[in-house]
């Protein structure tokens, strides 16, 4: 069978010895950058692209995935270990991941994170190589339209993030978008709320308000307590695995995290991002008397974000393999790469260069396998690590992270907006206003204006094109029908309550 | 009147104030109409629903099922330190250089902690210096300054 | 015994001055970018930067200050000090049109700045989607005209020179086509295949992928002179006379700066320039070489600067 030859040949590729060498280099690499925090794989395949230069144009790529990867995989750590977010994927991985550190059970929710993503990397490859034409034909019917209405229903369900109360929850949302439109509007190239900050007209980075906000309010929270009185996480720590009833629920959320993140990853610009918190709420949603309840520590919270954030990142590869479209920018690096070894990416490449094409899609499942190999020993290595006195490690986690959001713009200014957000974090967690909701309205936010202005523009003022076109208006009815699921146990609840009062 | 859940309390008063702030800044720009939205639109929008549900949970706040949300004090330690050395860290890269800064963060935040012994500190200084020059200086080969201005050619 | 000592001194103090008044560059030369890395100015840069720490035996070391369209980089080589040592690559939109579109840019690009050699050029190309039926840009003309208003085109942004060169389309043309503007070229291409936007003033080395494929086709480039890159395409300026839109790329330093360093690197880069390595970097990245002296470069930035300013006051274009 064609895909079988297909495969065979891209195997044969990836499996020579310096090809297998480089895929292990890359997400060694990928893993160091991701488990520091701030610096993205921007900054990082920048900082290496010189070198790919002398590579073989597969090998380059092989490279260049392995470390895209192993940022994600790294990215995922830090959230667990220390509630810092490496990328806007892993922020939901925080809820729920951190807090199984807290119990101890930081071990498990790394293995869980890894082997989750393993699966869902492997699914999406398959995906691509089989899927690809298909899938990017629904990519296409996504007009600005359906991306706002799409944006609309993620943002509802956004609101299921928390686990408090749903007002101080939508209201954390509100404010996160308000954030996030500081900065250029795209439509009349006017800088908003920059008062004239040249280093504010680019808005403010997603890094410097997950750090503040997350990083630094934890640190700033745990100091309250004494050094003999804090929590120590790994005084619980039981296996590094997880036990029997952590894989029995982890399970299926995997699945379901995969399924969800392949098809949103298609999406070019910013699909995968839903992907993540999508299957949180789906979770959340479909779990019946979770133990422990979401937002504690629940692995279902760990398992779905993460296999629906490599399922996305593999298949937001196929709008670039089909048709050079990076759907982020990390891709269009690597659109870079291949143009400067004279290759055009495309669905040319499939036919013109076929051992590259399927080199990659094998190499990519190699990736992953590399990094569950690499991130399973390192799992002990960083629970160790957690053993270190908190007042030699919080200083460790504030250099690297300050160093890291210096680099991404090398401006000084980044880093006093951290520590601003710092301020704003500790000042949420002091009046129980969750974070997470705000940083994800932080990141839908512009991408839902500059949709719903586009729209509108595209149909020259026409406020009902979000109900006409068809696919536009069942997003909009789920996002109706997910208000009424999201309200409803508070309303009945509320209801109960009354009753109580009459009684 | 009586004020039962404080954090509930002064959240709602807290997105009041950010929905104001950014209603008022956004008069400096075109509000357009709702066909041709210009940049003041959505914010004005956003800013307002802000406000309002600023507004919402401050008043549940002081009703009788609001439940209890006693702020817990606040810790001016820690927090003015953390940060501060996070700023110092800012400050003084660039003039600094790089060893100078982290010397800055290291010391000051520690000093954050319930405990400080000097030697720890001075040690974790050192360590992190050597752990952050190999990774980010050699190994990545990232352009921040390593030693302080007037020493740099 | 004195004098020996006074002498020493002398020759101790006056001595770093000497060495660098002689031996320019006797240290590394800080190579600003105002642009994030990996980007096509900060890729074009390295190997610039590459290439002339061989030639000048002193390492150019690229330092990346992106932000607000260029200017935070482009204003922090403006207020440093003239010695050579700070230098930035400028490209049209940090130095011929953003000035325009934001008078509060904290710099002055004309007077604060000295030129010192221009590195390439790269052309856009105009794609049109699969929807549009025109084979040729006089076909698209008429099609425009016969349906003001019925066609969109998209850019990268408001004031970016895929927005411009299509304002300066309709300008010269008398054609009337609705903006769209996105965070990227990019992200135009699917609303294009998807039927959504018809025009794309898209740059020819981002262009070159998609164009392959056939579905999206390229009309005309927008320089005066074909593109190596796409043979067989003709020029818009073919069917409309004049009709020019390049961006350059050049090397600028503060205000001030000595001659001889000026014609040193002027010199080297023209040198680098003819270095068949390089050129074929810059040709497969999308780029046709320059060259000449500061007085021509200097020359080509005042006529683009004054051709963007026109165009900007008439169509009421603003950035801020």
């Amino acid at each position: 069978m064609d895909l079988i030859n297909n495969l065979t040949l891209g195997f044969s590729t990836a499996l020579s010895l310096s090809n297998l060498l480089y895929a292990f280099i890359g997400a060694l690499i990928g893993t160091l950058i991701g488990v520091l925090p701030g610096i993205g794989p921007i900054a990082t395949l920048a900082m290496l692209l010189p070198t790919t230069y002398a590579l073989e144009p597969t090998s380059a790529l092989i490279m260049l995935a392995g470390i895209y990867y192993g940022a994600q995989y790294g990215g995922s750590t830090t959230a667990i270990l220390v509630n810092i977010p490496g990328e806007s994927s892993s922020v939901v991985t925080c809820i729920d991941g951190y807090q199984m550190a807290r119990r101890g059970r930081a071990g498990s929710a790394l293995a869980v994170s890894a082997l989750g993503s393993f699966f869902a990397g492997t699914v999406g490859t398959l995906i691509i190589a089989t899927l690809a034409g298909p899938m990017v034909e629904l990519a296409f019917k996504f007009g600005p339209a359906e991306y706002f209405s799409l944006m609309v229903l993620g943002l509802i369900g956004a609101v299921v993030l928390a686990s408090g109360s749903l007002v101080k929850a939508i209201a954390m949302i509100v404010l996160g978008l308000l954030l996030g439109l500081v900065g250029t509007d795209v439509n009349s190239g006017v800088a908003r709320y920059s008062f004239d900050i040249p280093e504010l007209a680019d808005g403010i980075g997603f890094v410097g308000v997950a750090m503040g906000v997350f990083g630094f309010a934890e640190i700033i929270a745990n100091l309250e307590q004494k050094e003999g009185e804090r929590l120590v996480f790994t005084d619980k720590v039981g296996k590094l695995w997880p036990n029997r009833q952590e894989f029995f629920y982890a399970i299926p959320a995997v699945l379901r995290g995969t399924a969800l993140g392949s098809v949103l990853g298609v999406l070019p610009g910013g699909g995968a991002l839903l992907a993540s918190f999508a299957s949180y709420t789906l979770e959340k949603k479909i779990t019946r008397n979770p133990d422990p309840p979401f937002g504690q520590g629940n692995v279902r919270g760990v398992a779905a974000p993460e296999s629906a954030n490599n399922a996305g990142a593999q298949t937001s590869f196929i709008p670039m393999l089909t048709l050079g479209i990076p759907p982020n920018a990390v891709m269009a690096l690597m659109v870079g790469a291949m143009t400067i070894h004279n290759i055009q990416p495309g669905p040319q490449v499939m036919s013109s260069n076929p051992s590259l094409f399927w080199g990659l899609i094998a190499s990519m499942w190699i990736g992953n396998l590399m990094l569950v190999i690499l991130n399973l020993p390192l799992i002990g290595i960083w629970v160790q690590l957690l053993k270190v006195p908190y007042r030699l490690l919080y200083p460790a986690i504030l250099v690297f992270c300050c160093i890291g959001v210096y680099t991404i713009n090398n401006n000084s200014f980044d880093v006093s907006i951290t520590a601003a957000f710092g301020l704003l974090g500790y000042v949420f967690y002091k009046l129980r206003c969750e974070p997470a909701p705000l940083i994800l309205g932080f990141i839908l936010g512009p991408m839902m204006e500059e949709n719903l202005r586009r729209a509108m523009l595209l149909s020259r003022g026409d406020p009902t094109v979000f109900f006409t076109r068809p696919l536009s208006l069942t997003l909009l009815v789920m996002a109706a029908a997910l208000v009424v699921i999201v309200a409803l146990p508070q309303i009945s609840r509320r209801r109960e309550e009354a009753f109580q009062e009459v009684d | 009147m009586q004020i039962r859940n404080a954090q509930d309390f002064w959240s709602g008063v807290l997105f009041a104030a950010f929905g104001a702030f950014f209603i008022i800044f956004a008069r400096e720009y075109d509000m357009g109409s709702a066909a041709r939205m210009g940049p003041a639109f959505f914010p004005t929008m956003l800013g307002g629903l802000l406000v309002l549900l600023g507004i919402l949970v401050g008043a549940r706040s002081l009703a009788a099922g609001a439940g209890d949300g006693k702020i817990s004090r606040f810790h001016f330690k820690p927090l003015l330190l953390v940060l501060g050395a996070v700023i110092a860290f800012g400050v003084l890269l660039r003039p600094g250089g790089l060893l100078v800064a982290l010397a800055a963060l290291v010391g000051i935040s520690s000093l954050g902690g319930d405990q400080f012994r000097l030697r720890d500190v001075v040690l974790l200084t050192i360590l992190l210096a050597l752990l952050v020059l190999a990774v980010f200086i050699w190994g990545l080969g990232m352009t921040i300054p390593v030693l302080p201005a007037f020493m740099q050619d | 015994m004195r004098a020996a000592a006074l002498l020493a001194t002398l020759a101790v103090a006056l001595a770093p001055a000497l060495a660098s008044a002689q031996a320019y560059p006797n240290r590394p030369i800080r190579l600003v970018v105002p642009f994030p890395p990996a980007g096509a100015t900060d890729i074009l840069s390295r190997e610039l930067a590459r290439h002339l720490s061989d030639r000048l035996k002193q390492q150019v070391v690229v330092d990346n200050r992106p932000g607000a369209g260029g200017s935070i980089g482009s204003d922090i080589v403006a207020k440093s000090a003239p010695d050579g040592y700070t230098i930035q690559m400028a490209t049209s939109s940090t130095h011929a049109i953003g000035p325009h579109l934001n008078p509060k840019i904290p710099y002055n690009a004309l007077t604060d700045f000295t030129p010192i050699a221009h590195v390439a050029d790269s052309a856009n190309v105009l794609v049109v989607a699969p929807n549009v039926k025109a084979a040729s840009v006089s076909e698209l003309i008429a099609l425009l005209k016969a349906q003001p208003g019925g066609y969109n085109f998209g850019s990268s942004g408001n004031g970016t020179i895929v927005h411009l060169t299509g304002e300066l389309f309709k300008s010269m043309t008398g054609t009337y086509i609705v903006h769209i503007p996105y965070r990227g070229t990019a992200l135009v291409i699917p609303d294009m295949i998807g039927g959504q936007i018809h025009i794309l003033f898209d740059n020819v080395a981002s262009a070159l992928p998609y164009l392959k494929d056939g579905k999206l086709r390229a009309l005309a480039v927008t320089s005066l002179q074909p593109s190596p890159l796409l043979p067989g395409v003709p020029t818009v300026a073919e069917t409309v006379p004049g009709f020019d839109s390049t961006t350059w790329f050049g090397i600028f330093g503060p205000k001030g700066l000595s001659p001889e360093v000026v014609q040193r690197l002027n010199t080297e880069v023209n040198a680098v320039l003819k270095n068949p390595e390089f050129r074929e970097r810059l040709k497969t990245l999308g780029y046709e070489a320059a060259g000449g002296t500061p007085a021509d470069f200097a020359r080509v930035v005042a006529n683009d600067s004054a051709k963007w300013a026109r165009l900007i006051k008439e169509r009421g274009i603003t950035g801020e």
